[in-house]
C-alpha cells in the first residue's frame, strides 16, 4: 500500500521484558497482564520523545489521537488462566475474563493515557505491523484521527515459552501523522514512511503449524522501524523484511 | 453522501447466519414475528449443515464461509480479485479450535506436537487467512479484534478503504460461536439472564450471548444491485472503563455525531436508530443517556433486537446492520422486544409496534468492552450525492 499521506514518525518507545520489573509494586498495573504492561511502556517512552520532534502539544486533544493495538496471540496468558482455572475448579474469574478479551490491552490503555479517539484492535501473527500501520494511515487519511498512535505487543505464557524455543518478546509504538501536516505545524518527525507493502497472500494453518510456539515478532515492521530509528540506522531507503512464513513487506522510506 | 463530496460507499450484498436462522429473510422474520432464537438465556445456531457443525473448521469460520458467500451471491460476484479487500471481525471465533486441546495438554493426556497443530490455528488472523483461501481472496484484508464494536468497526474500515480508492469492493463482516470462555465469562460478571433479554425494561434481567455471522458487500460504484449507501461512520473510545461504558455515554454521543457529520445530516434527519440495547443496565442506560444528548428533542425511534437473536459480540454490529438494511429495503421498522415497562430512568422515543416508516437515514451504534464505541449511517440509495 502506497500510502496517499505519507507518515511523519513523531515519537517512538519501546516496553522490553527486563523493564517489567520496574512495576512490580506500582498498583496502577496490580491487574495488568504482559501485553498491558508492556505496551504501557512502549506507549509512556513514545509519548515523553513527542518533545524531540516538538509535537508534544499536538498530542493533547485527545479526541484527535488514534491508538492502533495489534497482538499475535492476543491476550494469550489471561485466556490460558482462565480455561486453567475453570476446569480445574470450576470457578470463572471475572479479573481473567476481561482481561482475556483481544482489546483488553486497548481498554487498560486508553484508559492510562486518556485516549478518546479512535481505537482499534488487529490480531495478526502474520504481517502484524504492517497491517497496523496501514489502518493507522487510513484512519488519518480519513481525518478520523489527526495523530496515531501505533502499538504492536508479543508476550505468552510459559507453558507456550517452553514449548517453541519462543523468541523475541516485547511492545514497540510508533506515534505517526500525516507528514504534509507535521510540516505545516513546524513539527520535525524522526522518520517518514510513505508505503507499506505485504504479500497478500494468505498463509494456511498448516503452513504456521512450525510457527505456532514460536513468536513472529522479531519481523515487526513496527519493531523494525523503531530500532531504526534509536540506533540512528535509519535511512531513507526500502526495505525488506523477509518472513520465515513465506513471503516479504517492503517499507519505503524518506 | 460523505458531505466532504468523496466517494460514496454502496451495499450490493448482504448475508447472515443467526440462532434464528441462515438468511436475512429469516432473521427479519423472526423478528417481526416476536420469535426469539434464545433458550436458556444463549443463542446458539441450530443447523444440520455439516460444513457447520463439524469438520476442520472452527464454528466461526464455517459461520463466515457461509454468511460471505451469501453476500457474495446477491452482489453478483462469483469470485474476489486483488483489487478486492476483505475485513473479518471476531473476538472468541477461534477459541473452539484449542481450548479443550489446552486443558488436555496440560494434564499430559496429549503430546506437545498434537497441540501444537491444533494451536497453530490459535490467531483470530488464522480464522480471516483460512477465509481468504476458502473463498479465494488475495487482495488487502484485515482482522479487527475490537470486542462487541469489532463488526462495526470492520464496516466503517472498508468504507474508508472504499472511499480511499484502496479497494473498488471490500467484503466487511463478523462472525462469532459460543464457547466456554465467554459463557463463563460474563456469567461471572453477572451480565448474563437465563431469559430473553428485555432491552429498556426495568425488569430487564441482562444480555443473552449468541453465535452468528453476517458480512455486507461495499463497493464504490453503484450498480443494479445497490440496496443501501454507507453514509457515514465514526470511531471513538470512553478511555473511562475496562468493561464499562462512560456512565453519560461520552465515547457513544462522540462516534454517533461524528457520524452526523461525515454523512452531513442533522439529527433529525435520522429516521430510525438500532440500537446496541444489549439488555445490561449499564449498557442501556449509557447508550441511552447519550442517544438523548445527541437527538434531544428530534429523537427518532429506537429499537433493539437483541432479545430474538441475542448479543454475538463481535459480529453483532454486522448482524444488526443486515437487519437496518433490510428495514430500509421493507421501509418498516420493528420494535424492540420484551420491552413491557419501560425504565423510567430512560428517555428515549421507545419503537413499541413494528410498522411501516418513511427510512431514508438510519444509524446503527455499538458499545464495547474497553470502551470502544462505533456508529454508521446507511441510507436509501437515492438519497444524497452519488
Amino acid at each position: 500500500m502506497i500510502f496517499s499521506k505519507r507518515l511523519g514518525v513523531l515519537g517512538y518507545g519501546f516496553g522490553f521484558p527486563e523493564d517489567l520489573a520496574r512495576l512490580v509494586g506500582n498498583p496502577d498495573f496490580r491487574k495488568a497482564t504482559p501485553k498491558m504492561q508492556l505496551a504501557s511502556l512502549a506507549m509512556g517512552m513514545a509519548i515523553e520523545s513527542l518533545a524531540q520532534s516538538k509535537a508534544d502539544q499536538a498530542f493533547s486533544i485527545r479526541d484527535d489521537v488514534g491508538f492502533i493495538f495489534n497482538s499475535g496471540y492476543g491476550e494469550l496468558e489471561a485466556t490460558i488462566d482462565f480455561l486453567k482455572s475453570l476446569s480445574e475448579t470450576g470457578v470463572a474469574r471475572p479479573l481473567l475474563f476481561q482481561n482475556s478479551l483481544h482489546n483488553s490491552t486497548m481498554g487498560f490503555c486508553a484508559i492510562r493515557f486518556g485516549l478518546t479517539g479512535a481505537a482499534i484492535t488487529l490480531n495478526h501473527r502474520v504481517f502484524g505491523g504492517e497491517h497496523a500501520l496501514q489502518i493507522a494511515q487510513s484512519l488519518i487519511q480519513d481525518k478520523e484521527c489527526r495523530i496515531a498512535i501505533v502499538t504492536t505487543v508479543e508476550t505468552v505464557p510459559d507453558q507456550i515459552r517452553l514449548l517453541g524455543g519462543f523468541g523475541v518478546e516485547g511492545a514497540t509504538t510508533l506515534i505517526v501523522a500525516d507528514s504534509d501536516w507535521c510540516r505545516r505545524l513546524g513539527f520535525s518527525p524522526f522518520a517518514c514512511v510513505s508505503a507499506v507493502e505485504c504479500r497478500e497472500t494468505p498463509v494456511s494453518a498448516e503452513n504456521m503449524a512450525a510457527y505456532a510456539f514460536k513468536s513472529l515478532y522479531e519481523f515487526d515492521a513496527v519493531r523494525r522501524i523503531a530500532l531504526e530509528i534509536r540506533d540512528g540506522a535509519f535511512q531513507p531507503k526500502e526495505s525488506i523484511i523477509e518472513k520465515p512464513y513465506g513471503g516479504s513487506a517492503m517499507i519505503l522510506t524518506a | 453522501m460523505f458531505k466532504d463530496g468523496e466517494k460514496a460507499v454502496w451495499v450490493s450484498g448482504l448475508g447472515v447466519i443467526s440462532c434464528v436462522g441462515d438468511s436475512s429473510a429469516a432473521l427479519w422474520s423472526a423478528i417481526v414475528e416476536d420469535q426469539s432464537g434464545i433458550q436458556n438465556g444463549i443463542g446458539p445456531v441450530k443447523t444440520t449443515d455439516s460444513q457447520i457443525s463439524g469438520g476442520k473448521y472452527s464454528r466461526a469460520r464455517s459461520f463466515a464461509f457461509k454468511a460471505a458467500r451469501q453476500a457474495l451471491d446477491l452482489a453478483q460476484i462469483e469470485n474476489l480479485v486483488s483489487s478486492d479487500g476483505l475485513i473479518l471481525a471476531s473476538t472468541t471465533g477461534k477459541i473452539d479450535c484449542w481450548d479443550k486441546e489446552l486443558i488436555e495438554f496440560l494434564q499430559n493426556r496429549i503430546t506437545s506436537a498434537d497441540f501444537a497443530r491444533e494451536f497453530a490455528g490459535q490467531s483470530l488472523g488464522q480464522m480471516l487467512d483460512d477465509l481468504r483461501i476458502a473463498i479465494g481472496h488475495n487482495g488487502p484484508s484485515a482482522m479487527v479484534a475490537s470486542a462487541c464494536g469489532a463488526a462495526t468497526q470492520a464496516i466503517a474500515l472498508g468504507a474508508m478503504w472504499i472511499r480511499q480508492g484502496r479497494v473498488k469492493r471490500c467484503l466487511v463482516g463478523g462472525s462469532e460461536a459460543l464457547c466456554d470462555l465467554t459463557v463463563e465469562g460474563f456469567k461471572s460478571l453477572k451480565l448474563l439472564s437465563d431469559q430473553p433479554a428485555q432491552p429498556f425494561d426495568r425488569d430487564r434481567a441482562g444480555i443473552n450471548l449468541s453465535e452468528g455471522a453476517g458480512f455486507l458487500v461495499l463497493e464504490s460504484e453503484r450498480n443494479s444491485r445497490s440496496i443501501a449507501k454507507v453514509s457515514g461512520y465514526g470511531l471513538r473510545t470512553d478511555g473511562f472503563h475496562m468493561t464499562g461504558p462512560h456512565p453519560e455515554g461520552r465515547g457513544a454521543q462522540a462516534a454517533m455525531r461524528l457520524a452526523l457529520l461525515r454523512a452531513g445530516l442533522a439529527p433529525g434527519e435520522i429516521s430510525w436508530v438500532h440500537a446496541h440495547g444489549t439488555g445490561s443496565d449499564q449498557n442501556d442506560l449509557a447508550e441511552c443517556a447519550a442517544l438523548q444528548k445527541v437527538f434531544s428533542a428530534n429523537m427518532p425511534p429506537v429499537t433493539s433486537t437483541k432479545r430474538i437473536h441475542g448479543h454475538a459480540l463481535g459480529a453483532s454490529g454486522v448482524i444488526e446492520s443486515v437487519i437496518c438494511i433490510e428495514a430500509l429495503r421493507r421501509q418498516m421498522i420493528v420494535k424492540t422486544g420484551g420491552l413491557e415497562n419501560p425504565d423510567s430512568r430512560i428517555s428515549i422515543h421507545h419503537s413499541r409496534e413494528t410498522r411501516p416508516l418513511k427510512l431514508t437515514h438510519i444509524m446503527k451504534n455499538t458499545l464495547g468492552f474497553g470502551g470502544i464505541n462505533a456508529s454508521l449511517i446507511f441510507s436509501q440509495p437515492d438519497k444524497g450525492a452519488t
